[in-house]
């Protein structure tokens, strides 16, 4: 039985188990006069039979899951002929895929040699025993708990306790799953940094001018010499981050004030979802709109005042990410300015000031918390950014802020440098897993700064 | 002395009302489109002059032909049930229902004797000279200073800081405020209590010099030790400004008004001396209301 037909089964019992448990409920209220006698709702004692049935199964499955290669694996290296005990780990598990792949009949046997005979012949029993065992484990588990359920409903015993509580534990372990990929993800990315800090020092890193990647493979390679410093890739990022919201606040924040104040349902209702399918369009989408017709517009323009335009420049990236975040921007300012009370613009309004006095003096101000919280999220949006980037900003580490040139930034030196093969042990790779970390940490310190300044200034007009 | 000591809850219902009303005045069964206001709701030499203002909600007529003055120098209180309109009449005075899009008012009302609704008239202007105060307060979330402050700053009607420091003392010394909050004019005007922060917009309405003031409910949302100082400050401000008070509370209305209006059901059904009104009033609703029959 493969584990595809298990679950299934063990769904059908789940489900079973449900309608047993309200019928059971309802045999119990019958000679008392109804289920107002009862201690719990029906459809209480129906989930009570079902966490019976699902939890203790499910532990059981899961455990063996988990255990059952290195448990058999164990049993057969013990098996294998004593010169296989000397040999190192890598060694070892190559031998014993090779045992396995002889069970399962890919490879013959005399390939590995008579000596691993009982190894082999152990490994094809434990195979079937565990295919064969485990579901009928796993059922009979399902069943008792459903029978032992089903058993100890009583009219008298209030099953919304347990059941309000397992669900309860239930929505805790959920909230958990986020909190604990977060964790892994820091600490992949950690690990690898520390690994990379290793051979190149931090504060060459963190204060070095210039980024070269290429370190020589061979000692008679030229033009490589491996430079890895962040302070130009950083320019670039903030650089085009700049331009973006020099386009995405003035712009987002104007249309919010539109929206929300002067224009009419008719026109909100059309304009909004207008804005938001901007928010819908992929960014590779925008990347290629950067890269074939902003570019060489910007460039064309430039030259015909005089201006030498690089044909990838940080100007043509951060106009069309700032265009990209205007909704992002449109759409928190828009919620925002919303929320401040009717009561402010009554009040305003009472006192004879005219639309834009109260827009600006009043309901601006009060929004403002909101709105520069919404531009930080809007920031770390547009510097963890990529695929704009990748196709129109360039590779070439220039430290410049000119915005007609060439920059980079540094998501598009993670991808450079993760894609095509790569070792995962020299600097020029582990240099990536720095350059998230770096990434992270910015955009974390400003998502927790926006955070803050939202939440300390919320209520102030409560 | 007034005939509000009857408490509700007794005979909550009209059909159980006795008929204690005076022979020879329309009983509920003629108020109808053409209803005519029993008691005097017209004055001579009146600063605002309503003329069958009726005003809808898109399809629901919420006012229906109303006629009364307001005249100078006086406190007019507009009491009845929820929803009788009375709060949508207030705000019609200062035109605070344009605010509203689905809200058309129509009909004549005239400020010293200019139609506050003609083309020419802009809101804007006309409601400096109509101040209102809400009935929950509702500080800016700037400083007590800066509340103050907030009207005469957009009027324009000051050059000089002095001057303005003069406009916002003398406003929140006529609205009582002063001695409390002296010290920390800078602190934030939400940080005050809730009597406090009504006493503060009473100033911020007091500080560009209306005409009028209008009161939408202020008591409403305050325990009854501040409703008695907003109570009290209403009688002080009644020496020089008119005042127009919308209240729920029947006894708020006996203690600071001079003239009291009965709404019902979007019409307005009695108007006359606030005395008059509670102790001898002409109509049977009215009766009914101030002695606690229904409402």
């Amino acid at each position: 039985m493969d584990l595809s037909t298990l679950v299934l089964v063990l769904i059908a019992v789940t489900v079973a188990s449900y309608y047993g448990g309200v019928m059971r409920s309802q045999a119990l209220a019958g000679p008392l006069g109804g289920i107002k006698h009862l201690a719990a709702l029906p459809s209480y004692y129906g989930f009570m039979a079902v966490i019976w049935t699902v939890v203790p199964a499910l532990i059981l499955l899961l455990i063996w899951t988990f255990t059952e290669s290195s448990v058999i694996a164990n049993m057969v290296i013990a098996l294998m002929p004593p010169e296989a005990a000397n040999l190192g780990e890598g060694e070892l598990s190559l031998l014993y895929s090779r045992v396995g792949n002889v069970a399962s009949g890919i490879m013959e046997m005399d390939t590995l040699g008579e000596a691993y005979r009982p190894a082999v012949e152990r490994l094809v029993e434990l195979d079937s025993f565990t295919a064969h065992f485990k579901p009928l484990l796993v059922i009979t588990l399902a069943v008792t708990g459903a029978l032992l359920a089903l058993k100890m409903a009583s009219a008298k015993w209030n099953v919304r306790y347990p059941v309000e509580r397992t669900f309860n534990i239930l929505l805790f372990l959920s909230s958990g799953i986020a909190v604990l990929s977060t964790a892994g993800i820091i600490f992949s990315v950690l690990f690898e940094s520390i690994r990379f800090f290793q051979q190149i020092p931090l504060f060459n890193f963190l204060f070095g001018t210039e980024w070269s990647p290429q370190i020589a493979i061979r000692a008679d390679q030229v033009g490589a010499s491996g430079a890895f410093g962040v302070v130009p890739l950083l320019v670039g990022t903030l650089l085009i981050s700049a331009i973006a919201m020099l386009v995405a606040v003035p712009t987002g924040l104007m249309s919010a004030i539109y929206l929300a104040e002067y224009a009419s349902k008719k026109t909100r209702d059309i304009v909004k979802p207008l804005l938001e399918i901007l928010a819908g369009i992929p960014t590779i989408v925008y990347g290629f709109f950067a890269a074939i017709t902003v570019a060489p517009a910007i460039r064309r323009a430039g030259e015909s005042i005089g201006l030498e335009v690089a044909s990838e420049s940080a100007l043509a990236a951060g106009l069309v990410m700032g265009v990209m975040i205007i909704p992002f921007v449109s759409s928190l300012s828009d919620d925002v300015i919303t929320a401040v009370p009717q009561s402010m613009r009554d009040g305003s309004y009472g006192l004879g000031a005219t639309q834009s006095e109260t827009i600006r003096k009043v309901i601006f101000p009060a929004a403002l918390p909101g709105i520069v919280g919404g531009v930080l999220l809007a920031i770390s949006r547009a510097i963890g950014e990529t695929m704009i980037v990748v196709m129109a900003a360039g590779s070439v580490a220039n430290l410049s802020i000119n915005p007609l040139e060439a920059v980079t930034t540094v998501t598009v030196q993670i991808v450079t440098l993760l894609v095509g093969d790569q070792e995962f042990d020299n600097a020029k790779t582990l240099a990536a897993f720095a350059l998230g970390l770096i990434l992270f940490l910015i955009t974390l310190g400003l998502n927790f700064m926006a955070l803050h300044i939202v939440k300390k200034y919320r209520e102030q007009y409560d | 002395m007034l005939g509000i000591n009857k408490m509700a809850g007794e005979n909550r219902t009209q059909e159980s009302a006795e008929p204690l009303a005076p022979v020879n005045v329309p009983g509920p069964e003629t108020i109808n489109e053409n209803y005519e206001t029993v008691g005097s709701p017209l004055v001579d030499n009146p600063l605002v002059k309503c003329r069958n203002v009726n005003v809808h909600y898109g399809e629901k007529q919420a006012i229906f032909n109303v006629n009364i003055d307001i005249a100078k120098n006086e406190v007019i209180a507009m009491i009845g049930p929820s929803g009788c309109g009375k709060s949508t009449f207030l705000r019609c005075i200062n035109r605070m229902n344009d605010t509203i899009d689905i809200c058309r008012v129509k009909g004549d009302i005239e400020l010293e004797g200019q139609d506050i609704y003609n083309r020419s008239v802009d809101a804007v202007e006309l409601r400096a000279r109509v101040g209102i105060v809400f009935q929950k307060p509702n500080p800016f979330p700037k400083s007590i200073y800066e509340n103050v402050a907030y009207g005469p700053r957009i009027h324009g009607l000051v050059n000089r800081k002095s001057d303005l420091d003069d406009i916002v003392e003398n406003s929140l010394k006529r609205a009582g405020l002063w001695d409390e909050v002296k010290d920390d004019l800078d602190s934030s005007g939400t940080g005050l209590s809730g009597g406090q922060q009504q006493r503060l917009c009473i100033a911020r309405t007091i500080a560009v010099s209306p005409d009028i003031i209008l009161m939408d409910e202020p008591c409403s949302a305050l325990d009854p030790i501040a409703t008695a100082r907003i109570e009290q400050l209403i009688a002080d401000l009644s020496k020089n400004y008119t005042i127009a008070i919308v209240t729920h509370s029947m006894q708020q209305a006996a203690r600071v008004s001079s003239r009291t209006a009965y709404f019902h059901l979007g019409k307005l059904i009695e108007v006359g001396e606030t005395e008059v009104i509670f102790t001898r009033p002409l109509h049977s609703l009215t009766e009914a209301y101030i002695t606690g029959r229904f409402g």
